[in-house]
């Protein structure tokens, strides 16, 4: 499989190289045991159920997708990149909710949010900050103590 | 997040973008832009990622950042079906998607779903955009960016889905270069991104960079 050092030396460049942002502090939140995990995933590849308002570039709002809606959706984000193979063949590898739903049945963790969410790509964090809090918000009304983050 | 009460663990696709920003808890993959949970098809490969990235909430204290060291194992690839399918790279895009239209209905049918639709136009709709757009169709001059860049994945999707509707997962090697290389479509994306490259709107001009066509695509 492909690592950095295979990619377009331009692009290799431009990911390692780009000024990543300040972020003050050092945030910790202690985990819950895994038995009382209830765990919501957040992706920022432009997700959005079929339907709902797409992303414009450059957007710092999310889109939520609850679990029976998960299986239809489709990708904003754009970039030369990647190619969308291995998400047209499989949603797990870029949003695994089904992988999730299978270990909590299996008891690994406590239980999966009934909704989860996603972010545009390439759009910068910092932007995103007062959106990610509040969001953060919602989830924690809906019991969420645990989040995965995946880029794509 | 963390800092507002969430425990979190994030999947770092470029190591070096984790070792600046620091996150609480990170978890470092081998895997291709894309691909964040490794391999299409493979189930319990995706859990192995799954459980390694949860794992890191058992370390006591942060930032963790730990490296998921298992390359993702190869995907299905049969080049043979590439030669079944009716494409034509200087022929006309419509007819050529038309033309595939039941290998698209037999990718929806295996797989249950289809990417195709972030434009909001089915392919040949999303075809016409381009090839009017191109041509400079009064009706197609104002489409706005991301009309065209979603237009533009639609229209790949559709190619890609066909191209795997029965072998499964496929690699971003033989079907990516067959569709640039031998279909209209991947002709006509091309001479988008020409048009954008050369368009005084500096907008266009970054799409055209970056939006369209693979950098190690010729054309």
């Amino acid at each position: 499989m492909v690592r950095m050092t295979d990619l377009n030396p331009d692009m290799a460049e431009f990911l390692t190289e780009f000024a990543s942002p300040d972020i003050p502090g050092s945030p910790w939140t202690e985990p819950a045991p895994p038995s009382m995990r209830r765990v919501s995933l957040v992706s920022s590849a432009g997700l959005r159920l079929r339907g709902d308002q797409a992303f414009s570039e450059g957007s710092a709002d999310y889109r939520s997708i609850p679990v029976e809606g998960a299986a239809d959706v489709v990708q904003d984000h754009v970039s030369v990149s990647h190619d969308r193979t291995g998400f047209q063949e499989d949603i797990n590898v870029v949003f695994p909710l089904p992988r999730l739903l299978e270990i909590a049945d299996e008891g690994v963790i406590g239980s999966v949010a009934t909704t989860h969410y996603s972010f545009m790509g390439a759009t910068d964090p910092l932007a995103m900050e007062s959106a990610a809090r509040l969001l953060a918000g919602r989830m924690k009304a809906e019991g969420v103590n645990t989040v995965i983050l995946a880029p794509v | 997040m963390e800092d507002e009460g969430l425990a979190t663990a994030l999947i770092a696709l470029v190591r070096r973008q984790a070792e600046e920003v620091r996150p609480p808890r990170a978890l470092w993959v081998p895997f291709p832009l894309g691909r964040p949970f490794g391999a299409a098809g493979n189930a319990s490969f995706q859990r192995r990622v799954l459980l390694a990235l949860l794992d890191l909430f058992a370390r006591p204290a942060g930032p963790v950042l730990e490296d998921f060291t298992e390359e993702a194992p190869p995907e299905g690839e049969d080049r043979d079906v590439l030669n079944r399918l009716v494409v034509n790279r200087d022929g006309p895009l419509i007819e050529e998607v038309d033309g595939l239209r039941a290998w698209y209905e037999a990718s929806v049918a295996r797989r249950g779903r289809t990417t195709l639709g972030g434009s909001g136009m089915d392919a040949p709709g999303a075809a016409r955009l381009l090839a009017a757009w191109l041509d400079g169709d009064a009706t197609a001059e104002g489409a706005e960016i991301d009309q065209l860049r979603l237009a533009s994945e639609d229209l790949k999707a559709y190619y890609m889905e066909s191209a795997s509707a029965h072998t499964g997962a496929t690699d971003t090697g033989a079907v990516t270069t067959w569709f640039w290389t031998r279909t209209a479509a991947g002709r006509i994306i091309q001479d988008v991104r020409s048009k954008c490259l050369s368009s005084n709107d500096a907008a266009l001009r970054d799409a055209g960079s970056y939006m369209f066509v693979p950098e190690d695509v010729d054309g």
